[in-house]
């Protein structure tokens, strides 16, 4: 298995449904978290291998995860790209400095984003298909999902999987 | 948490005040203190001309002043900023030291501790008189209590020695003193000015962020729609999905000007009123319109005589309102009709030019030419993009001609043509003064008149300022002036002759002198502006006020900048701030309610199935392309009305209101938008009086309502409940929904506008924001009151009263 996974960390449930099907569909495994705590403790259960982080989260900031995360030794290496509606005239610096790797202005194309995530985990973490992937494939996709990870998944992603 | 961040960039002093700067740190200095104390101590007590002390008091004084240095390091931060605190450590000290020195009774190195402690008494010393009377305290120590060394010390060079010691502690003390009187003089302005930055970042921030996640959501779940990932389509879903996809990146593309016209303080968008020459512009104009005349055989001519006086405008302003109208009148006018731009001093009002536009097209009724400016937005709620044609550059005219302080109408004949009319304000330098520099009837006290200027290089050329210099200067000028006096700010010519930037300020001395510094320093410390040896010069004057009429006073004031201001400069004022957001807000917003109404209405033919079947994910995503076009709708209007709030232009239009209809529309709304976890209820008694109430207002304090019970209730219902209470002639809208609730510690809070809370406590009302904000303002607008009933964990409710003049009863 050498699919990568993504945590999505986004308060906004259907944004972060939105992220997943799309991740998903360009052959990436997908984790949720709607704020800041949960996202750690779901980070450090999965090992996920990039992280999307949205500043706005309802109980602390990203800033404050970014640090929290930086003292955990198991996730202080992964990679994270902050997905923010916040203005990235006032927030880009700060965001960088905190030590994520890129900085992306909500709304993102799925092009931008789909590149800094290959940016970020290098040119080979992708799967062979770079075209998306037919609804058969999507379904394949989910069926090996581990049940765990859909645990974690919110009501609109679990949605979704029924819908297909 | 861009606090220590833009603090940081803040910090820019002059090297030589670098040496004092360790002064600030209060900690720093008394733990430095203590360990001065306990080894000068340790010193006196066991290096007695080689003997060693052995009474238990003086083990007792080391043990003390090792103990406190030990229990200074560890206290917190926030102990050091009492005064009762560092006083009492000072008083120990004092002790200390004395009585070591009474103890040691034979050295007369003591002279030089006393020195050096005095020193660093004055490092944490809360001002001067605390440095004099422990400089005077421990000399007194020195001189009289060492009983064997009291006659080395009477003697005259003994005395010099203790004296001139003594002196230079107290010297040193009060340039220290200074310098912290200065540095908190200094950091109350600083504070001041980056809160106001802050809080206009934090406005932004917020509003950035209730744009921008709908539109995410929106984007996000049409490509996912369009790529097949929810199922196939068939070619009409495929085509109308486009179009909404396209509408949805001109939403984004709209959202960011929006975002970057209101952040920008000095940037590409502001709005900066200089003198201008109209003749110019208009040629210019000509060259873009003259094009779309031709091809539609329309003649256009031009007579703007070149000795016209200047206006005082904003020049890309002018051009897009000369531009809207002429791009009007040749749509209008049929094939070899002919369009005119005409202008003059305006015969009413010799202050004001008057531009007029004429055509041969097919005119205007009588009562079109009362609306035609009128902001169409705000009627058309509902789904309507047949809106091409007239008024959409109009209303954008009129706001652009309002900001100028000018007039705008339309003269009319119904098949014989119209004449759209404007004026702009004469450039006159006296009336550009008037507001900075007057109060009321009277001349302002302190107004002083503070220069950047260039200064040559040694002996070689001059060097060259650039553009891009100059606007750094300009953007330190503007961040230098106090927010809450007016300032007036010219600069640079179009032709570049003069790099001289003058800044008219109310200040007194003091002020001009601290505003001068700061400049200085913030002109030093730009990376934009490397400028050779010499560099910018900053000086001020101060312009007195004569104590004579206020006419002839204001006279004098003018000839005395007028006479510094040599040329033609272009002329900045940037307390147009407010209204230059405004008049973007509305033009965006204006603008944008097309591919909104775009977005919602095809979505909602696929949604209704008038294309073809969808698979239930299908329908999903659809619904939630639906419901964030809501939410940005809504979105869209608290901006606005927010902007309209802190402008204070916002206005209350009340009309008869049949609430049932209002209630019937918003049902309409959210009908089709929900997903099946949470039930919309409705709950209203079959006849309800009819209001005299501002609908507009009213609907948007329901929708807000109504999405942040949706966004903070999972599942379960929200429920939208009046009632008619007929004794206090009032109506009681509940809008309750079974979600999170609100903890009774916050209930408070919700309402304020975000920016006044703590950054660290904004989080927990990230999605609150302006709606809550804009629903009690709005409700206290309307006559109402607002109240909040919540239990943690199993709901909220918000209820809004609003008195009902039954006109009639239905």
């Amino acid at each position: 298995m050498d699919r990568k996974k993504i945590l999505i960390v986004e308060d906004d449930k259907d944004i972060a449904m939105g992220l997943s099907v799309r991740l998903k569909a360009n052959g990436y495994d997908t984790a949720c978290a709607s704020d800041a705590h949960s996202g750690i403790e779901v980070a450090s259960k999965e090992n996920p291998d990039l992280i999307l982080l949205d500043l706005g989260l309802p109980d602390d900031n990203g800033f404050v995860m970014m640090k929290k995360m930086e003292k955990l030794p198991s996730l202080s290496s992964v990679p994270i790209i902050v997905i923010t509606g916040r203005p990235q005239e006032v927030y880009k610096e700060a965001t960088v400095l905190a030590g994520a790797k890129k900085y992306l202005q909500k709304p993102v194309e799925n092009q931008e984003l789909l590149a800094a995530i290959r940016e970020v985990l290098g040119p080979h973490a992708r799967p062979a298909t770079e075209t998306f992937p037919s609804l058969g494939r999507h379904r394949e996709e989910q069926a090996i999902d581990s049940a765990r990870t859909r645990k974690l998944h919110r009501r609109g992603a679990e949605d979704t999987e029924k819908g297909e | 948490m861009t606090f220590p961040f833009a603090i940081a960039s803040f910090d820019a002093f002059p090297s030589f005040r670098m040496s004092f700067d360790v002064l600030a740190d209060k900690k720093k200095n008394t733990i430095g203190v203590q360990w001065f104390v306990a080894i000068a101590i340790a010193y006196l007590l066991l290096f007695r001309n080689g003997e060693v002390s052995q009474t238990p008091l003086a083990y007792f004084l080391l043990a003390t002043a090792l103990a406190s240095a030990i229990v200074v390091q560890r206290l917190p931060e926030s102990a050091f900023n009492r005064p009762v605190f560092c006083q009492a450590l000072m008083i120990i000290d004092t002790i200390l030291m004395s009585a070591a020195i009474y103890l040691n009774n034979e050295s007369s190195w003591d002279l030089l501790l006393i020195f050096f402690f005095g020193i660093l008494i004055a490092a944490i010393a809360e001002n001067f008189l605390q440095v004099v009377l422990t400089s005077f305290l421990l000399g007194l120590t020195s001189v009289f209590i060492s009983p064997t060394d009291l006659e080395f010390r009477l003697r005259p060079d003994g005395l010099l020695r203790v004296s001139l010691l003594f002196g230079a502690s107290i010297l040193y003390g009060y340039l220290a003193e200074q310098v912290k009187v200065e540095k908190r003089k200094k950091a109350v302005l600083e504070k001041t000015m980056q809160q106001r930055l802050l809080t206009k970042d934090q406005f932004l921030s917020h509003v950035s962020h209730e744009l921008r996640s709908p539109i995410t959501a929106i984007y996000q779940f049409v490509t996912i729609l369009i790529d097949g990932l929810a199922g196939d389509l068939n070619p009409d879903q495929q085509e109308y999905l486009n179009i909404v996809l396209r509408n949805v990146a001109q939403l984004r593309n709209m959202i960011t000007d929006l975002l970057e016209a209101t952040r920008a303080e000095t940037g590409k968008l502001a709005f900066e009123p200089r003198c201008a020459s109209l003749s110019q512009l208009a040629s210019e104009v000509l060259e873009t319109t003259l094009a779309t005349a031709v091809a539609k055989g329309v003649r256009l001519t031009v007579d703007v005589p070149t000795d016209l006086p200047f206006v005082f405008g904003d020049p890309a302003r002018i051009k897009q309102i000369l531009t809207n109208l002429i791009e009007n009148a040749i749509k209008f006018t049929p094939a070899k009709g002919e369009i005119a731009l005409r202008s003059q001093v305006d015969n009413q009002d010799p202050n004001f030019l008057r531009i007029a536009v004429a055509d041969s097209g097919c005119g205007i009724s009588p009562e079109g030419t009362k609306k035609i400016f009128d902001r169409l937005f705000q009627e058309t709620e509902t789904i309507d993009s047949n809106r091409q044609g007239l008024g959409l550059g109009l209303y954008i005219c009129k706001e652009l001609v309002n900001l100028h302080g000018g007039k705008i109408w339309v003269e009319s004949d119904l098949g014989k043509g119209s004449t759209f009319c404007f004026t702009l304000p004469i450039f006159s330098l006296s009336k550009i003064l008037y507001p900075v520099i007057t109060d009321g009837n009277r001349l302002k006290a302190n107004i002083a008149m503070i220069t950047v200027g260039r200064i040559p290089a040694n002996g070689s050329s001059p060097w060259r300022m650039t553009d891009a210099m100059r606007r750094e200067i300009r953007k330190i000028l503007q961040g230098c002036s106090l927010p809450d006096t007016r300032l007036l700010l010219p600069s640079v010519t179009d032709r570049g002759e003069s790099d001289v930037f003058y800044l008219v300020d109310c200040l007194d001395q003091q002020g001009a002198d601290l505003t001068v510094q700061m400049i200085e320093e913030k002109l030093r410390g730009s990376k934009a502006l490397q400028v050779p040896d010499g560099g910018l010069a900053v000086s001020y004057r101060m312009v007195s006020a004569p104590r004579q009429e206020t006419s002839l006073s204001l006279e004098c004031l003018v000839d005395e900048v007028a006479t510094a201001i040599r040329g033609q400069m272009l002329l900045t004022v940037s307390d147009g701030e407010n209204e230059k957001d405004q008049t973007y807000v509305a033009e965006m917003s204006h603008g944008i309610k097309t591919p909104l109404n775009v977005v919602l209405g095809y979505s909602g033919m696929l949604r209704d199935k008038l294309l073809g079947d969808l698979n239930p994910t299908q329908e999903e995503a659809l619904d939630k392309v639906i419901a964030h076009t809501n939410d940005l709708i809504v979105a869209f209007d608290n901006v606005l009305e927010a902007q309209r709030i802190k402008d204070r232009t916002v206005s209350v239009e009340n009309h008869e209101l049949n609430v049932l209809e209002l209630l019937e529309e918003l049902k309409m709304n959210y009908g089709t938008t929900q997903n099946k976890a949470l039930f919309l209820i409705w709950d209203q008694p079959a006849e309800l009086p009819v209001m005299v109430t501002d609908a507009v207002k009213l609907r948007l304090i329901f929708r807000n309502l109504i999405n942040n019970a949706i966004k903070f209730t999972e599942k379960g219902s929200v429920r939208v409940s009046t009632e008619f209470n007929a004794k206090s002639q009032s109506l009681e809208f509940k809008v309750s929904d079974t979600g999170i609730g609100i903890a009774k510690e916050a209930i408070p809070g919700i309402f304020h506008q975000f920016l006044q809370l703590q950054p660290s406590q904004i989080n927990p009302m990230t999605g609150m924001g302006l709606g809550l904000y804009i629903v009690k303002t709005l409700t206290h607008l309307l006559g109402g009151k607002v109240a909040v009933e919540s239990e943690p964990g199993k709901g909220s409710a918000f209820i809004v009263t609003l008195p009902a003049h039954a006109a009639t009863t239905n």
